[in-house]
């Protein structure tokens, strides 16, 4: 990842800047919403069960912050929700895309995030009409500029 | 598609206020299905978007509207292979969209 970063650093023009987007390591959360009222959200696995990819990112980023290579010349929290009709389709949409992660998951941990998603599903149908099924992912985006020595 | 993605716009407006595009040749790194490609290319003066991922990659291509063909280079590649063959300061603008992780 530090090597990708360097070799971002060449393909850049000296005023250049690299864009950066990821989200935090904590769980996304899994929420029910009836209409805008929240009425279910759960992260999707213990809070303190950080994503490891996500924190390698951080530490990646650290490094060549630290080496000078780059500098941080802006940073900022958004937060991204996605939404679908029914938790099923939407976990179905995120698997998809988080089945390029390159960390395996531990049966407990996906133990766990079956318990949330079926637990959302169920609240979703207990209400009915009007209810969806949401993501909320706290997420970063930072613009750094690559220092010439 | 039934599921929607962000449509509060927050991380549009993010990108906007974090990056100028206007004339500016974009290297996106982990295109995905080009959904932000599709977004900010019709500022850039070019795009290449790479995405390792076939499936990802053609969904990129077959979404791209036509009047971003001319302007949007999708390569269905590795970084490390595109960079290995890539020329030094050809990029103004580096975008790593919910890939370095």
């Amino acid at each position: 990842m530090v090597h990708a970063l360097e070799e971002i650093h060449r393909l850049l023009r000296l005023d250049g800047v690299l864009i950066d987007i990821h989200p935090y390591p904590q769980p996304p959360i899994i929420q029910v919403l009836k209409e805008k009222e929240v009425v279910f959200a759960q992260p999707k696995r213990d809070i303190e069960d950080e994503n490891e990819d996500v924190l390698k990112a951080d530490l990646a980023l650290a490094e060549i912050v630290d080496r000078r290579i780059f500098e941080v010349e802006r940073y900022e929290d958004f937060d991204f929700f996605s939404y679908a009709p029914s938790v099923p389709e939407l976990r179905d949409f995120w698997d998809r895309y988080n089945e390029y992660e390159s960390t395996p998951k531990e049966e407990s941990r996906l133990a766990q995030e079956e318990a949330v998603y079926a637990k959302a599903e169920e609240i979703r149908l207990n209400i009915g009409e009007g209810a969806r099924a949401a993501v909320h992912e706290r997420t970063k985006i930072a613009r750094l500029k690559p220092i010439r020595n | 598609m039934t599921v929607s993605l962000d449509p509060e716009n927050n991380e549009t407006r993010a990108l906007f206020r974090f990056a100028d595009f206007e004339g500016k040749h974009v290297l996106e790194i982990g295109a995905g299905d080009g959904r932000l490609t599709r977004l900010y290319a019709d500022r850039a003066a070019h795009v290449t978007a790479i995405e390792p991922f076939r499936r990802s990659f053609t969904e990129a291509v077959e979404g791209l509207p036509e009047e971003l063909a001319e302007r949007v280079d999708f390569q269905n590649i590795s970084f490390e292979v595109f960079a290995a063959d890539c020329e030094a300061s050809a990029f103004d603008v580096v975008m790593l969209s919910w890939s370095l992780c």
